[in-house]
Parts: structure tokens; C-alpha cells; sequence
């Protein structure tokens, strides 16, 4: 599973947002996030698609696969 | 006899009649006559017995016109009367015969009784004047029309290239009948809707082809004959799951069950109504729609794109795919899970290590806390069924083709069937549940499978229902191939 990691929720949470604006969401159709961060020991995860229409792993930053 | 003046009564009293006057001649030699009142009343009317003119009789003498013609054209007409050169009927009035005529006694006056409207203009050698109650033609030029009470009577010409689905529902007035023309080149099949019954000779249900008709005769209430040049053909859902209330809801079908689901989703029918609205191939999904027709709205949604499954739809086969990473979906209203219960899954596992599914699910993401669930963190060597763990006799789900999964509830009796037979568990478990998502699992995850179809009854359904599912299901899915219930 592929995270877009981050020290503070805060940046996760504006990756999550710059990664709505690159992916056009919301779509209209019922997508309001893309994604929501998660803590783990400090860390801040941001779980990625790595295919289909909400594919962003070569879109976001900090990009680690667990 | 003869008085002197001065023997007659003082002036003022009426005299006698047979009182003298005497009168004397003042001229020449003077003579004297009398005269009796009687010679002086002689000649005159006498005082009619009503009494006699008073005052004010004059004034009216005077207002009444020369001649005083009361009935001439212009009095009667003034005075609101009804004159013969007014009537244009007047042979007919001067005949009237009260026997010719309703009457209220019999019931009926002219106000209240069927009046020439109701009935339809009466016909004659024009065919303009036939009642469009009676004959006329109707042009439906589209691919699919629905009968109404309007239709009665009428011809209906189909003038469609392409074929022409009619769809004759219940509730139609006492009576109804039609008549069906393939004008185009489009064959008119008939479909029925809610409780409405066709019959026709040797299963016919449609035109033979262009210049063909049928007729639609009323045989009972809501149930009809459909005969003429006519052919049988396999309506729409012929190989569709038929349950009351749902998209295909035909009695007679092959595959009918006359318990409705609760939820029924169907990757054929995403949006839960029309297949011609499913999204490409690999498209995200943030819903998926019941097409149960149930009342209450348990409609899948996913607003959180990583989260959101994959349609699938291949050669023909559709389904979900949910990644087995955080795919799931939420119920728009969470059910309490009810005393008795039937879930049945249709799916293909797509976890090429180990069994991965799971159905109704609680918020709160525990393993025990599910209904039914495999694979992931909840195990993937064994199958949790009403929360308790189940490590014998675990079946291996196929990765390749669907499988069909059911679960029972009766009370605190709970079993589960895969691919059909006897069911793998029988077990008694106190279990509760409030589901508010579908295909969840653990910590959020979902499950690893590609699901085609869902179905979910607050019912314990019979083996003989879940037959009829079974043989929809192999029908449907040809490489399920699940054996007989038992």
C-alpha cells in the first residue's frame, strides 16, 4: 500500500487537499475527499491509489510504499 | 196619493218611490201635474248591487288602451308568456304526450340521465363520425409504450424500425382490450407490470412480424389473452431474479420468488434502476444503488475516493471490485440486524492468498462484531459466522469464477452454504449487530473480492427459495455452477 507521509496532520491534510484540486474532487458525483490521514506513531498517513480513476501515487509527495 | 208640499218630508230624506212631486205649470194659465219619483228613476240604470262608481274608477278607465288588446304580440311578449310564432316546434308542444318521456318516477329525468356524451357520437357511413370511445387508431411511433385506460378500444400502430416493448400493467379499467399493429419493422412485444396476468396460445406474446397484429382480450380481472398473428418471445428478465416490488416482479417467471429483499444490489444495475446508466470499466464508484424496490433507502455510498471500489464490467460479466485495502461502502440507513435474516453473496474472491469476504458490517470494526466475514485480519483460514470463529471444513472461494455465499438466521440459529449442498455451519449464537457498511472489514479494510450481487432479506428464506436463487445464479453466472440446496 503505497502513503503519502507527512510530521504534522496538518500537512497531510493539505496534501489531501492539493491532491483533491489535481483530481477534480469533488467530482459531482459523490466524491467529497480523496483520502484521510491516519496516525501511527508520530506519523501522519495518507493512503494512496496506485490505480484507476484515483490513482495519485505519482501525483503526491513523500510517497512511501508499506 | 195625492200630497200637498207641505205634507211631503224636509229635503234631504230620499223620497219614496211612490212619492208625488207636484210640479206647477208658471206659464199661461197656470196648471198644476205631478210627477212620482218612480216617473223620474224610469230610464235611468239603476245603482248596481256592487255600488256604485267612486272616485278614482275615471283614472283607471283612462289607462287602458284603445281597444285595449291584451293579447296582441307585444303584451304577451312583455308580460313574459310564450307566443306560437315564437315556437318553432309548436306541433310537436301542442302534441306532447307525457308517455313519450322519462319521467322522475322512473327514475331518471333528463338532467341525470346518459346523455349523448357519455356514449360517443353515434355512427354513420363517414368514418370520421366512428366515437374515438369505439375505433380510432392510435400512432405510437417510439420503441416502448405503456397501456393506460385511453387505449381501450383503440388499434395501436407501431411504426418502429426497431423492436416495440408494450407494457400492459394491473389496474387497467374492467374490459380493457386493444389491438396491437406492426406497422414497422420492429416486432411489438408485450410486457406485463405489477399484478397483471398475460396468457396467450403456446406462450405468444408478440407479433409475427411487419403487418402483424394481436389483440388484447380482458379475461378476468387484471388477466389477459393475447391472440392473433403472434409469436412467443423472451420478454425482458427472462433470466433476471423476479421478486414483488422489484425491477422484474413477473409471477410467472422462471425465477420468481415471492419474497421481496430488503436490499438487493446488482452490479448489472449500479445506480440501482437502469443498466444503460452503468460507468465504464474500472471506473470509481462513490454509489451503488438497491435495487430492491424496498421502502427504506439502503442505497451503498462512498465519498472518500480511496476508499471507493472499481466497477468492473468484462465480457459481459460486471461486478465491484474492493481492493482489500480500505474499499467499502456505507449503508444510507444502517439496519439493526433483525431476529431472522437471509444474506446471500454472489462473488469472486480476488485475494490470490487467501479467502477475502465479508457482507453487512458493524461501524465498530471488529472481526466478532460481524455478521459473516473472512480473510484479513478477521482470519483468512477461517470463516467468522454470527461473530464465532469457524476453522473446520473451510471452503476454499474461487478466484477465478463467482461463488454463491449464504447466510441464515432464525432467531439465534445461524448457517452458511457455499456453492449450495448442506449448509457448511449450523451453529446457535447470541449475536447483535447494527450494520452501517457493506463489505468492510477489519481496521477499515475491505474485502478482497469482486462482488456481482447482493441480496439481503429480513426473512429466513426457505431451501426452495434459495433454489430458485441458485438456479438464477447459475444461469446468470455461467461459470457458478452451484449444487441444489439442501
Amino acid at each position: 500500500m503505497k502513503y503519502s507521509v507527512h510530521s504534522t496532520e496538518e500537512e497531510a491534510l493539505a496534501e489531501n487537499e492539493r491532491l483533491k484540486e489535481l483530481l477534480g474532487i469533488p467530482d459531482g458525483s459523490g466524491t467529497t475527499e480523496y483520502s484521510v490521514p491516519k496516525e501511527v506513531e508520530g506519523q501522519w498517513y495518507l493512503l494512496l491509489k496506485d490505480k484507476g480513476t484515483w490513482k495519485a501515487d505519482h501525483l503526491a509527495v513523500n510517497v512511501q510504499d508499506i | 196619493m195625492n200630497k200637498k208640499i207641505s205634507q211631503l218630508d224636509a229635503l234631504g230624506t230620499a223620497p219614496a218611490g211612490t212619492d208625488i212631486l207636484p210640479i206647477t205649470d208658471v206659464s199661461g194659465t197656470p196648471t198644476t201635474k205631478s210627477v212620482t219619483v218612480a216617473n223620474l228613476h224610469s230610464g235611468l240604470q239603476a245603482e248596481p248591487t256592487e255600488g256604485a262608481f267612486v272616485d278614482g274608477d275615471k283614472t283607471k278607465l283612462d289607462g287602458i288602451e284603445a281597444s285595449a288588446d291584451v293579447t296582441d304580440a307585444t303584451n304577451v311578449t312583455a308580460a313574459g308568456a310564450l307566443m306560437d310564432s315564437e315556437v318553432t316546434n309548436l306541433a310537436q308542444v301542442k302534441a306532447f304526450d307525457s308517455a313519450d318521456y322519462a319521467t322522475a318516477a322512473q327514475g331518471t329525468l333528463a338532467g341525470t340521465a346518459t346523455q349523448p356524451g357519455d356514449l360517443g357520437t353515434a355512427a354513420t357511413s363517414a368514418s370520421t363520425d366512428f366515437s374515438p370511445a369505439f375505433f380510432s387508431t392510435v400512432a405510437e411511433t417510439t420503441t416502448a409504450r405503456t397501456l393506460s385506460d385511453s387505449d381501450n378500444g383503440k388499434v395501436i400502430v407501431c411504426s418502429n424500425a426497431s423492436d416495440v416493448t408494450i407494457t400492459l400493467p394491473n389496474g387497467l379499467t374492467s374490459g380493457f382490450s386493444c389491438t396491437l399493429v406492426q406497422q414497422g419493422a420492429g416486432v411489438v412485444k408485450v410486457i406485463i407490470s405489477g399484478s397483471a396476468v398475460l396468457y396467450g396460445y403456446n406462450s405468444n406474446n408478440a407479433t409475427a412480424g411487419q403487418y402483424a397484429s394481436v389483440n388484447i382480450y380482458p379475461v378476468g380481472t387484471d388477466t389477459y389473452v393475447l391472440d392473433g398473428t403472434a409469436q412467443a418471445i423472451s420478454p425482458p428478465g427472462a433470466n433476471a431474479l423476479h421478486y414483488p416490488n422489484g425491477i422484474f416482479f413477473d409471477s410467472g417467471a422462471t425465477y420468481y420468488i415471492s419474497t421481496q429483499p430488503i436490499m438487493h444490489f446488482d452490479a448489472d444495475y449500479i445506480d440501482g434502476a437502469d443498466s444503460a446508466n452503468n460507468p465504464a470499466n474500472a471506473a470509481a464508484l462513490s454509489s451503488w444503488g438497491d435495487r430492491s424496490g424496498g421502502s427504506t433507502n439502503y442505497d451503498l455510498t462512498q465519498s472518500t475516493g480511496t476508499k471507493q471500489p472499481a466497477f468492473y464490467d468484462v465480457g459481459g460479466l460486471t461486478g465491484v471490485d474492493f481492493d482489500g485495502i480500505a474499499d467499502n461502502f456505507s449503508l444510507s440507513t444502517s439496519l439493526s440486524l433483525p431476529a431472522n435474516l437471509t444474506q446471500v453473496i454472489i462473488a469472486t474472491n480476488t485475494d490470490s492468498v487467501e479467502n477475502s469476504l465479508s457482507g453487512l458490517t458493524p461501524a465498530t470494526e471488529s472481526c466478532a462484531g460481524a455478521l459473516f466475514t473472512t480473510g484479513g485480519a478477521c482470519g483468512g483460514s477461517s470463516i467468522r459466522l454470527g461473530g464465532t470463529n469457524q476453522t473446520s471444513s473451510v471452503p476454499t472461494f474461487s478466484t477465478s469464477a463467482p461463488n454463491i455465499h449464504v447466510v441464515t438466521k432464525a432467531s439465534t440459529a445461524y448457517k452458511y452454504w457455499h456453492q449450495g449442498g448442506s449448509s457448511l455451519y449450523s451453529i446457535t449464537a447470541s449475536f447483535s449487530m447494527t450494520a452501517t457498511k457493506m463489505f468492510s472489514h477489519y481496521l477499515d479494510k475491505g474485502c478482497d473480492a469482486r462482488i456481482h450481487e447482493t441480496l439481503i432479506f429480513d426473512s429466513t428464506l426457505s431451501v426452495s427459495d434459495l433454489n430458485v436463487i441458485k438456479d438464477y445464479a447459475n444461469t446468470k453466472y455461467s461459470s457458478l455452477s452451484a449444487s441444489t440446496f439442501s
